[in-house]
């Protein structure tokens, strides 16, 4: 099976994106948090104390792989069938990328973490640099030694990246699959479903109940209401590998368009 | 060596007397070598198995053998071979086609002969 | 024998039957003809073998394992089409990094060479070439990718007349140096009709030739001359079309040519792309 050079073609394609993200990323945090801490060192020592909160770069690269995998398919596809490579090894390939990458940048941006912290500490103890997990499950990393702590961040930060690129990556599979009219039913009929149609409908029928139920659900799966991360993780893992499954249905009758 | 590729003589036997033409002519020495098959059909532009068939021929009437790993080349007694196969068809292959176009053009035997004369004193 | 197989392949596209029931065997180390006008469904048979397109029904065997998503058998084809599947912004020098990675018989060192007689400047990417120079490195990849197996999907397309001849002769010399099996898919039938060895003629998604090139020419011949001349003679006779030019006739015969013909007549082969035209014609 060709599953290794379809892993190293598809990495490959997203060494330079990557690259140059984590230069820009890393200069403008660094910058930023030193001017942050400069500026609310100077407010601090004039007028009493002012407090600032500095989350990390996890929903940048969230979003960052989620907007990688939007663009993972269409030429990657050509490429693989141009040189005699099936779709399950495009797929395996594809989900072999997807695990690195999270993998990798989940490190860089904790390692970045550690760094802002650091920073931090050394010239202004006002100034938080929080991940995403302990922005969302604030109580709980009140209490937590920091190298669990670092740990739990890590993981969440990769879940949620796992999750994104999967996202990502099916959403192009959909529009690749779909037809014009599809497109356009899908791109535009979705959004205006979820964000118009259902609200009204829910509030007219139900009296706003499934969306009170959705909200309530949300809080539990994400564990946030209960502040237990293990089910967000299990959540982020079940929803990626459904993402994947339906994105390989999609995908191995998939064709070129001629 | 020239190929006529709408004449009804098929490719291959126009490449066999090709280098038969050569071989006669003395532009293809004895115990020399011919062209490669793929200098042949590279050439002229046709799919190396009619080059293949057309010095077959020749190999079968020994007129060419092959040296392995150098090439094919030109036997000993090949030009005499050739010339007494040749002396065997001039009748068929000229003076038949001669005396076809001759009465076409109503040309009488006598008037045939003396061309044939001056041919020869030229 | 190692071979191709294609059995009873069928494509429909909505309502159209664009493949039907096509059998042909493709045999290692020969050189083919897929002819066909626009529209016959070579392109698509084409998709087909190469797992780009899945058939209805059908299946492609390659030296006896189905092709279908099958990376094994698929790494011994490479087919070179009109559409490009290369990422627009890679150069050309990168395609062949690439192609040898997927294909590591690739012989990049051939491939720059191949660049250079046809000009090609290898450090350009692939959406700034021109119809012509894309061809050219499309047929480069081919030539090198040394797999037992290689379809040319309009090879020349844009190609200058030199470029043709150039690629022709190149052709010619790596397949008597080293035999492989090459599929020529084209329009242009004059060109390729004495370099092909086999030829396979698809109308309207079926095969309506497939054998050799000697054996389809010699199964009949071309009379020409003055009309009425060559009307008498090929009365009662297995006519595959006419061509007129005023009092002048030329006639396309299927049968054995009797030892006396009539005075007056020209006789010749048959010519490939004045059959495929009366084949085709619907």
């Amino acid at each position: 099976m060709n599953i290794k050079n379809s892993y190293r073609y598809q990495i490959m394609d997203h060494k330079k994106s990557i690259m140059i993200y984590y230069i820009i990323i890393y200069c403008v945090t660094i910058l930023m948090l030193l001017g942050f801490s400069l500026f609310t060192m100077k407010i601090g020592t004039s007028s009493g104390v002012t407090e600032s909160q500095f989350t990390g770069v996890g929903s940048a690269t969230a979003l960052f792989l989620f907007i990688s995998g939007l663009n993972s398919f269409k030429e990657n596809f050509g490429m693989m069938l141009q040189n005699g490579v099936s779709r399950k090894s495009l797929f395996l390939g594809r989900a072999y990328v997807i695990a690195t990458l999270s993998f990798v940048m989940a490190v860089l941006d904790n390692i970045l973490l550690l760094i802002t912290k650091s920073i931090a500490g050394f010239l202004n103890r006002d100034v938080d640099c929080l991940s995403q997990f302990e922005s969302v499950f604030l109580e709980k990393s009140q209490g937590m030694n920091s190298v669990l702590l670092g740990m739990e961040s890590f993981l969440y930060d990769l879940f949620i990246y796992v999750f994104a690129f999967t996202l990502g990556y099916l959403v192009t599979l959909m529009f690749y699959r779909l037809n014009k009219q599809g497109k356009i039913l899908v791109g535009a009929g979705v959004p205006i479903f979820f964000i118009v149609i259902f609200p009204i409908l829910d509030y007219i029928l139900f009296k706003s109940r499934i969306t009170l139920f959705i909200y309530k659900a949300y809080g539990f799966l994400m564990g946030t209401r209960t502040q237990q991360p293990f089910i967000a993780f299990i959540t982020f893992c079940v929803f990626s590998a459904v993402f994947m499954g339906i994105s390989w249905l999609l995908m191995r009758k998939a064709v070129v368009k001629q | 060596m020239l190929i006529d590729f709408s004449s009804e003589k098929a490719i291959f036997i126009q490449i066999a007397e090709g280098i038969e033409d050569g071989i006669i002519s003395g532009s293809f020495k004895e115990e020399s070598q011919i062209p490669s098959i793929t200098e042949i059909s590279v050439q002229y532009k046709i799919n190396p198995a009619t080059a293949l068939k057309g010095i077959n021929i020749l190999v079968d009437n020994g007129i060419v053998y092959k040296k392995r790993g150098l090439g094919m080349f030109v036997a000993e007694g090949a030009v005499d071979k050739l010339c007494l196969t040749r002396k065997n068809q001039f009748y068929e292959s000229f003076v038949i086609k001669l005396i076809e176009e001759a009465k076409k053009l109503k040309l009488s035997e006598e008037e045939i002969k003396s061309m044939i004369e001056r041919g020869f004193d030229k | 024998m190692n071979c191709i197989e294609i059995k009873n392949i069928t494509k429909n596209f909505g309502k159209t039957c664009a493949v039907d029931n096509v059998n042909i065997k493709f045999d290692e180390n020969k050189i083919y003809g897929l002819l066909g006008r626009n529209g016959a469904g070579k392109s698509t048979l084409l998709n087909i073998i190469t797992n780009r397109i899945f058939a209805d029904s059908g299946e492609v065997l390659v030296d006896g394992a189905i092709a279908r998503e099958n990376d094994e058998a698929l790494q011994k084809i490479y087919l070179m089409s009109e559409k490009t599947y290369y990422p627009e912004t890679m150069k050309v020098k990168d395609v062949f990094k690439w192609t040898k990675t997927f294909y590591p018989n690739f012989d990049v060192e051939y491939a720059q060479k191949l660049a250079e007689k046809f000009e090609l400047n290898t450090n350009k990417a692939i959406k700034s070439l021109s119809t012509g120079f894309s061809s050219i490195f499309k047929l480069i990849v081919a030539l090198s990718v040394n797999t037992p197996y290689v379809f040319l999907d309009e090879p020349v397309l844009g190609l200058d007349a030199n470029n043709r001849d150039l690629f022709y002769r190149l052709l010619i010399e790596k397949y008597s140096e080293n035999p492989s099996c090459f599929v020529i898919s084209t329009h242009l039938i004059e060109e390729v009709s004495n370099v092909i060895e086999d030829v396979v003629i698809i109308k309207n998604g079926r095969i309506i030739k497939n054998e050799s090139c000697e054996s389809l020419l010699s199964k009949g011949y071309t009379v020409s001359g003055n009309a009425a001349l060559v009307d008498s003679f090929i009365a009662g006779k297995n006519i595959l079309g006419t061509d007129s030019l005023g009092g002048l006739k030329s006639a396309y015969i299927i049968g054995t040519m009797q030892s006396d013909m009539p005075q007056g007549l020209e006789i010749s082969k048959l010519d490939l792309q004045k059959l495929f035209i009366q084949l085709t014609n619907s």
